[in-house]
């Protein structure tokens, strides 16, 4: 039998050189999660325009701003793991991963549990409206920062594209939840469980859908191209 | 001092001049990695000819995926990350496929366990001992003690923890230990 050879086949030097041009290499994880900011920044801020802060005296630093930063960075954590799923031989663990999920979740419920005990707040009969108005504006802070985060995963090689986005739709949803919470008065547990959780979660799911559906369509486009 | 050729330094070195376009560094990296990538890929399709086809649509992928090489990190475990990502889609688009093919005798690699060697009687031997390894055992066995990585490198090309890693090795090694019927204390 024939010893294989340590030089590159002809066909496949060949397609090399004919596409080889340099390339830029990409920026760690945590720099290019830095490219959400400023769509955050927008769309965080976007209530503001039509809504009024919520009066957060009676709930003080420590169940006011601060849990915000907390699940900000949180966020973030999570959209620099998404990130990460894209770089080959530099993937987390299912444990690191889930329990990254499990403390985001565990302090979005806590703070808000907090916060009712303190300063219960009902929507009372308007319960249903309320909380599908805080589910849709939720989902519409975050999706635009799961497309960025999605359209930066593409661009690399994800070996588990669903994982990359719902852990980009979970982000997303954190990230929105956190800002959303300063102007939702209502602080009941069905309405943060509904609106604000369940937000959290289908843009989750969603990430997941975008990132399934991409696999299908990247493993037909890189059958058919260099 | 010229580095040694296969060496961490010297493979991102080759990485980064494939990344500014240089064609040389192309082929630098394909004589580095050629041999321990068709050697991965064959015996996670356990078909020398079925592995050699790998390689090169791996090649392929690593050139179109070069940029999310990020210079300063070890390039084995990026190449081998995406050898794995092509050996998935891979399965994935032949999901079923004849089984018990085994390693090819020329490829099949030496596991360097001391004070073992003596216990194989020969590679057919050892070919199917690992066959009958299960899969993910068998990755993590033969990545940490033929190709040398690290239990944290193969955490990361496989998304586990470095314990769990570390599991899948050693009970890839009892599985093989008890193929031969060698006892633990055994030298």
């Amino acid at each position: 039998m024939n010893e294989p050879s340590n030089r590159p086949p002809q066909a496949l030097f060949d397609a090399i050189k004919k596409d080889l041009a340099p390339v830029k290499p990409l920026a760690p994880p945590w720099r290019r999660a830095l490219f959400v900011v400023p769509v955050a920044l927008v769309v965080m801020g976007m209530p503001f325009l039509y809504y009024r802060l919520r009066d957060t005296t009676d709930l003080g630093a420590t169940l006011g701003w601060m849990p915000v930063a907390v699940q900000i960075l949180l966020a973030f954590a999570l959209l620099v793991f998404a990130l990460r799923e894209g770089i080959p031989g530099w993937r987390a663990s299912a444990g690191v991963i889930f329990s990254l999920c499990v403390v985001a979740y565990t302090v979005q419920i806590a703070v808000n549990l907090l916060i009712f005990l303190r300063s219960p707040a009902s929507a009372g009969g308007s319960g249903v409206a309320m909380w599908m108005q805080c589910f849709r504006v939720e989902s519409l802070i975050g999706l635009p920062m799961l497309i960025v985060v999605a359209w930066l995963v593409a661009r690399t090689l994800p070996q588990r594209p669903w994982l990359a986005g719902f852990l980009a739709g979970t982000g997303a949803g954190f990230a929105g939840d956190a800002s959303w919470r300063m102007f939702c008065p209502y602080s009941d547990p069905t309405h943060i469980l509904l609106g604000h959780t369940g937000g959290i979660l289908v843009l989750g799911l969603t990430g997941f859908l975008l990132g399934y559906l991409w696999s299908l369509v990247s493993q037909r486009v890189d059958a058919t191209s260099l | 001092m010229a580095q040694d050729e296969g060496s961490a330094a010297h493979l991102e070195e080759l990485m980064v001049g494939y990344q500014n376009g240089n064609l040389d560094a192309f082929e630098g990296l394909f004589a580095t990695l050629a041999v321990p990538l068709r050697n991965y890929l064959t015996s996670l399709v356990r078909d020398l000819h079925r592995g050699e086809d790998l390689l090169q649509e791996t090649f392929l992928q690593m050139h179109r995926s070069r940029h999310t090489y990020t210079p300063g990190r070890p390039v084995k475990p990026w190449a081998f990350g995406i050898a794995r990502h092509v050996f998935l889609m891979y399965r994935r688009s032949a999901a079923r496929r004849a089984r018990h093919e085994g390693l090819a005798r020329e490829d099949l690699p030496e596991i360097p366990v001391a004070g073992l060697a003596e216990f194989f009687p020969d590679r057919e031997d050892l070919s199917k001992a690992l066959s009958g390894v299960p899969h993910d055992r068998r990755e993590a066995l033969l990545l940490h003690h033929v190709w040398g990585f690290s239990f944290r490198e193969i955490g990361n090309m496989l998304g586990v923890t470095e314990r769990a890693a570390k599991l899948r090795a050693f009970r890839g090694m009892q599985n093989l230990r008890q193929t031969f019927g060698v006892k633990r204390g055994t030298p």
